[in-house]
């Protein structure tokens, strides 16, 4: 593999895939959402973090968490259902025994971090920012899993707002707001959010689902809803990424069952600057790779010298 | 840990409704321990969009592995129409896996139904596979019904002894499996030290779990799950461990 940090010099044609997310630099738009990549080490033996734009880690608390009992997963068609319960080892924990591992690499991390009350979204905050190797924030309000925190500060545009902007006084790190989709307008949200202090949006976390097996006429899973993902999603999430980018400006990542370039391309189109790749990665573990290769060869075949041109590019004209 | 283009050797029904694939994968096999699993996936679908879990049956270190699968879903119903020289992807070896030690005199084996599967390979290491140990193997096997008993030659052709509890009393001791794993404990014992080994239903590993604390005696149960991913990632098979809160178990 060539050297990725090198800047390709100025007469390759190699075309640019770089992307900046309120200031943080990510050598391509492909990272892995939160919840589906653990916290990097899971997946190394498999492909080579140093290839991904971005990591997300796992939501982190400021005390470690359980989780919902089990079955925790199930599948659905062309998508899967989980209520794991935001089960993580807590922020020290993940600060002495797991980012020192991915601190190895050269791929930014974004700590995802969620907290039961508005008050511990601001520590948690304040602990993350503290910590060397930590270089975005990733706000999680929108899990819908867990009966406190999470989502309940993610459909409410002024509660969003008040955990925006106590984050916002509480790191100088990039901010990054993970918006959920069940809300009658995504749009509302961005807003508040942005108006919090946002520098970016990230969309969608998963849809409240559910299924019974009928049979026993028991739900499936044990928490009886939890969030659908995969691609049975992508075309909800494709919409409300096109949706916030006519609402807002900051940047978006979008998310939402992506399987390939194509898919990623999509949200790109629609108005994203970034992508990530979540279920997919428990399908393919290589995903991430195959859609950074996919995306390059798209702007070569498509004679795109930059990435960037893509992003908000949808063209909604009628055809002739 | 790899990921893999393999290519698919066998599939044959082995009795109704049950499977065995055999698939060429020799970095899998090279690394993989009895008791270990993989995440298979046949076609591109998303629907059935998730890899299936599937314990090891059988290890062949130069050429691959073998799984032993019974029709149940969509997956396992796709799995059962692929044809040799067809491919399949393959995330393995993955989880713990059975452990023993050289000293182990006497090894107590316990296969509920489909949870056969993994047992087949432990036996293959427990008797030495013509490396002449003297380890006493008792391989124990419960199901519904006698077509549910699985393997029973081949677990006899390494030397393990077998016993047999079905359900209905169609094959065997008429009742369940561990009521033949409770009795033989029960008879006076020599003094090689003795580990139980254990595949099957939740009730029944619980069952086993129960009688080996009773007759003091090490026991290691491999447990199954709903998952996404295999590797720890996605959280969704974790066991509750006493004294310690959640861990996964892969």
């Amino acid at each position: 593999m060539s050297s990725e940090s090198n800047k390709p010099p100025a007469t390759d044609h190699r075309p640019l895939t770089t992307v900046t997310i309120a200031g943080l630099k990510l050598k391509n738009p492909v990272m892995v959402a939160s919840g589906t990549f653990g916290y990097g080490e899971e997946y190394s033996p498999y492909i080579d973090l140093n290839r991904l734009g971005a990591i997300v880690t796992k939501g982190l608390s400021i005390k470690p968490k359980m989780g919902n009992p089990t079955p925790r997963i199930i599948e659905t068609p062309s998508g899967m259902l989980n209520a794991i319960g935001l089960q993580n080892v807590g922020i020290d924990a993940f600060v002495k025994d797991k980012l020192p591992f991915v601190r190895q690499f050269d791929v930014p991390v974004i700590a995802n971090f969620f907290g039961n009350t508005l008050e511990e979204y601001g520590e948690a905050a304040r602990k993350l920012s503290d910590c060397d190797g930590v270089h975005a924030l990733e706000v999680n309000i929108s899990c819908p899993n867990v009966k406190e925190g999470g989502i309940v500060f993610g459909i409410d545009p002024k509660a969003a707002a008040s955990v925006i902007s106590l984050v916002r006084k509480s790191t100088k790190l990039p901010v990054i707001a993970k918006l959920s989709p069940n809300v009658t307008d995504i749009t509302v949200m961005a807003r508040a959010v942005e108006d919090a202090g946002a520098d970016a949006v990230s969309l969608i976390n998963t849809l409240t689902g559910m299924a019974i097996d009928v049979r026993t006429r028991r739900p499936r899973l044990a928490n009886i809803t939890g969030g659908l993902s995969g691609p049975a999603i992508r075309p909800v999430a494709v919409r409300m990424v096109w949706q916030v980018a006519n609402a807002v400006k900051l940047p978006i990542i979008g998310i939402g069952g992506i399987m390939t370039a194509d898919d990623a391309l999509e949200f790109i189109i629609a108005g994203a600057t970034a992508v990530q790749v979540g279920t997919a990665n428990f399908v393919n573990p290589t995903a991430t790779m195959e859609i950074i290769d996919g995306l390059e060869k798209y702007l070569i075949d498509n004679h795109i010298a930059d990435i960037k041109e893509l992003v908000r590019s949808l063209n909604i004209q009628a055809s002739h | 840990m790899y990921q893999v283009k393999s290519r698919v050797i066998k599939n044959e029904e082995v009795a109704e409704g049950y499977f065995r694939l055999s698939l060429e994968c020799p970095e899998v096999a090279e690394k993989a321990g009895p008791g270990q699993f993989v995440m298979l996936r046949v076609g591109n679908s998303y629907d059935p969009l998730l890899r299936r879990p599937f314990s090891i049956h059988r290890i062949n270190k130069w050429s691959g592995i073998e799984i032993l699968y019974k029709v149940i879903g969509k997956g396992t119903g796709m799995m059962a129409h692929i044809k040799a020289g067809e491919g399949a992807s393959v995330i393995g070896s993955l989880g713990n896996g059975f452990s023993f030690t050289e000293e182990l005199g006497e090894a107590l084996v316990v296969g509920g139904g489909i949870g056969a599967a993994p047992l087949l390979a432990l036996a293959e290491k427990l008797t030495g596979k013509g490396i002449g140990e003297e380890r006493k193997v008792i391989v124990f096997l419960g199901g519904k019904s006698k077509e549910d008993i699985l393997c029973v030659e081949e677990f006899k052709e390494i030397g393990a002894e077998v016993q047999i509890a079905t359900d209905d009393g169609s094959l065997g001791h008429k009742g369940f499996v561990t009521e033949l794993l409770e009795r033989y404990l029960g008879q006076p014992q020599g003094t090689a030290p003795t580990r139980i080994f254990s595949c099957g239903p939740h009730l029944m590993s619980k069952r086993v779990a129960e009688i080996a604390k009773k007759y003091n005696t090490p026991c290691q149960v491999s447990l199954e799950a709903h998952m996404a991913c295999g590797v720890g990632a996605c959280l969704g098979c974790v066991i509750k461990v006493k004294g310690s809160g959640v861990r996964g178990q892969f």
